[in-house]
């Protein structure tokens, strides 16, 4: 193609020396699409450093109904190449209406409207937005003599398809999770909330605005305060680092230092629904095979999936199981050192005896010996994530004999302990939301120390404010622990639930605009 | 609708209320309701839980009619400085109590269950956790009561079931213990004991409504006071009189004595974590109340920060006293010294209003 000289376009782009040492794309991005198309093509050539950067593509074609020579850019690896091909450049070179158009403003009305067969095709006349969607995946085509561009949409990035979910399984319920793309999750959940109250907005964040997720809610459901809460936190990050939801979930949290999560990431479109139907927010983005919820409560994180999906005795049972299991996580360690310390008289006495006889070879006081073992299983655990599949069968081996056999051989630990320890991490993973596991194993290690301190005493101190905090948590302003403590109207769906038709009433802590799911049952 | 708005509802204010007076039940009260009125501490409890009903019930009628709190009420009835004064001394009179309130708490876990540890290492980390909890504000306060509150019930009710076997309802006779005379001559002495009914007026514009506030403490009361007589009860009916005056710690005993057949015998240690948890709501509340009566004294807006200074001041405060006599001894003359003021106030707030009305 003819190049001008460099100073003469530069000086053209306005770009002066030391803006560009300062950032040196600043200049080409500012400003508005001028009507000489290869000063355009320049400016766009610059910004991705053409030609020594190889993955901006410029082809230039004769459009044979117009008579005209128009230029084609694309961003290899972000466009699909074939539907680029498909859509634009056959259609372009090879219909032979013969059309008749001599204004560029005409000549790109007709390209827009008779030639490409694209579904989505919109004009630009700014660098910005070029850059933006070039960035996107979609291709830019110049036309000579108009200062306006066409943008059409062909993206082609790759993801894989719909799976099932890794981390958040069932047995009775839909087996779709989501994957690392927008759209596709996006369509997961239409797929569930067929409404066209429904609403999708697009959030631009970062320094540059070159990051953009996707907000979903129900228009007659979701409190207006809350949604520009969750948008007005989204559009406050600064960072252009942020890719993917689990950086975001960090940026606009309240609380980054707190134990507690303030926002849920779910892998289940089912799950994103329901919680939309409640009134909540849900964020997508790319590269994030998860939803992100906002606001949540202490109920979001104690729910599994499932428990909808099963009968009422059956999803009563498991969440009594749960709760019994998330206190035995959390105190069993704590009350078994307060016990062995302070209060033996609480022991049968045979059992007594025994613990006493089995403690008497270990040479450490029981705390250690705790510590010790809690450790090595919270290691176990965590090799158990990071090894490579072919060797994880290893971890199981290491585990069971150190955990089991050799520790209480070498006089470590006391048979017992092991007990203690495997029934505490068999019950942590009942826990079904990570985060909510990590921040209950981490307690329990405060619950041993103020045990081994103060006994029930110091257990029932640190109690007190663990409950405390729970109760002052807030998630984007609604209380954690809400609608129980501050108790207000909802249908029962908490450390229990009701029958499922009796779920009437959307739970008021959330303030949705339409207070009822249904009419009132009848009988009721 | 806002939700954390910073007020509380009925039901928030009547777990705070039974968080307030009805744990009374379960430390050394009991022990001064026996010496005075012997077997018919029951009896007694509930005499003067209708004795302070009655100022109360006038105190309320009273902000009902204003619709302010007792704060307001004060400097709108008596002027500035007699509001200040009256403030000043029931932050006086609320911090004491609280200081030797603490102090007895921690005699009881410290005799009954850790002989070994310092005394004052436990006040000091009970006084922590106080703070912990009390530093969240009103609000949290209120919210955790009332999810505390089934737990209360809960205790109370395992505890009736396991202790079911060892009462003799005989040993409530007679009825009126050292007779009518003693029983209306102590009452009004003690009548402060419920003191925090009238305290807690102070609190009225952090509820949703003045109804929500007048529902919440009129069923709180009424609660703590049927938790109080029932605990009473017990005791007496368990242990019998005069034994019953030599145990200085009952609830404690109480719980010892219950059992769930053989192999359940001893879980006074569940009890007590269950009574610490409430007992660091308790002193919440008391920690709260006296910042926020200390920063109406001298005028201070912003009353929060103040808990941490006032903890402090509180923990050494209760490192002062010897040992249970003397806290029993002195606590004894706190209260029957207080209570005349608690009885007379909303009296004499009653006629300046109505001296007012009649002026104006």
């Amino acid at each position: 193609m003819p190049f001008r000289s460099w100073n003469y376009l530069r000086s053209r782009a306005g770009l002066s020396s030391a803006q560009s040492e300062s950032d040196p794309t600043r200049a080409f991005i500012d400003g508005q699409l001028t009507d000489d198309m290869l000063m355009n093509l320049q400016t766009l050539a610059n910004l991705f450093d053409y030609p020594e950067n190889d993955s901006l593509k410029i082809r230039h074609i004769h459009i044979r109904s117009l008579q005209v020579d128009a230029a084609v850019l694309y961003v290899e690896g972000a466009a699909d190449g074939q539907s680029v091909e498909r859509t634009i450049i056959r259609p372009c070179l090879e219909n032979d209406m013969q059309l008749d158009a001599h204004q560029p403003a005409e000549r790109i009305n007709i390209i827009k409207q008779q030639l490409l067969p694209s579904l989505a095709v919109k004009e630009s006349e700014t660098y910005q937005e070029l850059n933006d969607a070039l960035l996107h995946g979609n291709t830019v085509l110049f036309i000579p003599q108009s200062s306006r561009a066409i943008i059409i949409e062909t993206p082609g990035f790759e993801y894989r398809t719909v799976e099932m979910p890794q981390v958040e399984q069932v047995l009775r319920g839909p087996k779709e999770a989501f994957i690392e793309s927008t759209d596709v999750n996006r369509s997961l959940i239409r797929k569930h909330i067929k409404d066209h109250n429904l609403r999708c907005e697009k959030i631009t964040f970062g320094k540059r605005k070159q990051n953009t997720a996707l907000m979903l809610y129900m228009r007659n459901i979701a409190d207006d305060q809350t949604i520009q809460r969750v948008k007005k936190r989204i559009e406050q990050v600064e960072s252009d680092a942020v890719t993917n939801l689990f950086l975001l979930e960090q940026s606009i949290e309240e609380r980054p230092y707190s134990l507690l999560p303030s926002i849920l990431l779910t892998e289940r479109p089912d799950r994103a629904a329901a919680f939309l139907q409640e009134g909540h927010v849900v964020v997508l983005m790319d590269n994030s095979p998860v939803a992100l919820i906002a606001p949540i409560t202490f109920w979001a994180l104690f729910h599994a999936a499932e428990d909808q999906y099963q009968r009422w005795v059956v999803a009563n049972f498991m969440r009594l199981i749960r709760l019994f299991a998330m206190l035995v996580t959390m105190l069993i360690p704590g009350v078994y050192v307060a016990i062995t310390t302070f209060h033996v008289e609480m022991l049968p006495t045979d059992l007594m005896l025994a613990i006493s006889a089995a403690r008497e070879r270990v040479p450490f006081p029981i705390v250690v010996e705790i510590i010790f073992m809690e450790l090595t299983f919270e290691m176990i655990r965590e090799s158990g994530v990071r090894v490579p599949a072919p060797i994880g069968t290893t971890i199981g081996i290491v585990g069971a004999l150190v955990l089991g056999q050799a520790a209480v051989d070498a006089n470590l630990v006391s048979p017992i302990l092991v007990i203690i320890v495997a029934i505490t991490g068999l019950a942590s993973y009942i826990i079904p939301d990570i985060t909510l596991n990590f921040a209950i194993r981490v307690q329990r290690f405060m619950f041993i120390l103020f045990g081994y301190m103060f006994g029930f005493f110091g257990l029932a101190l640190y109690m007190s404010f663990v409950i405390a905090y729970l109760v002052s948590y807030k998630s984007f302003g609604v209380p954690f622990m809400s609608p129980l403590a501050p108790r207000l109207p909802a249908s029962r769906d908490m450390f229990t639930r009701s029958a499922f038709r009796q779920q009437w009433l959307r739970p008021s802590n959330l303030s949705p605009k339409e207070k009822f799911k249904q009419h009132k049952p009848e009988g009721n | 609708m806002q939700i954390t708005d910073g007020k509380i509802g009925a039901r928030e204010i009547l777990s705070m209320i039974v968080m307030a007076v009805g744990i009374k039940a379960t430390d050394t009260t009991p022990g001064m309701m026996i010496k005075h009125a012997q077997n018919a501490a029951w009896l007694f409890s509930l005499m003067i839980g209708v004795v302070m009903l009655i100022p109360f019930l006038v105190l309320l009628r009273l902000m009902g009619r204003y619709r302010m709190g007792l704060y307001d009420l004060l400097v709108h009835l008596t002027g500035r400085w007699v509001a200040t004064l009256i403030v000043a001394w029931m932050f006086v009179w609320l911090f004491i109590s609280a200081a030797l309130n603490t102090r007895s708490y921690i005699d009881i876990v410290n005799t009954l269950f850790f002989p070994q540890t310092s005394l004052y290492f436990m006040c000091l980390f009970f006084l922590l956790f106080s703070w912990l909890v009390a530093k969240r504000g009103f609000e949290t306060i209120g919210r955790t009561s009332w999810l505390l509150l089934s737990l209360v019930v809960f205790i109370s009710l395992v505890l009736s079931v396991s202790i079911w076997q060892d009462m003799n309802l005989s040993h409530l006779y007679p009825l009126l213990g050292p007779g009518l005379g003693d029983l209306l001559k102590e009452t009004p002495r003690h009548a402060s004991l419920y003191a925090e009914l009238v305290l807690m007026c102070f609190m009225l514009p952090y509820a949703t409504t003045y109804r929500s506030f007048r529902q919440g403490t009129l069923i709180g009361y009424g609660l703590s006071i049927f938790v109080i007589v029932l605990l009473n009860a017990y005791y007496v009916m368990v242990f019998d009189y005069p034994a019953v005056e030599h145990i200085s710690f009952p609830y404690h005993q109480l719980t010892r004595a219950a059992s769930f057949g053989r192999q359940v015998a001893h879980i006074e240690a569940i009890f007590l974590g269950l009574w610490i948890i409430t007992a660091v709501m308790h002193f919440a509340i008391y920690l709260y109340l006296t910042a926020y009566l200390f920063a109406r004294t001298f005028r201070i807006h912003e009353f929060e920060p103040l808990i941490l200074p006032l903890t402090g001041l509180c923990l050494l405060l209760s490192g002062f006293p010897k040992n249970v006599v003397q806290i029993n001894e002195i606590r004894d003359m706190v209260i029957s010294s207080a209570s005349i003021v608690y009885l007379a106030l909303p009296f004499v707030l009653w006629g300046l209003k109505l001296w007012r009305d009649r002026s104006s």
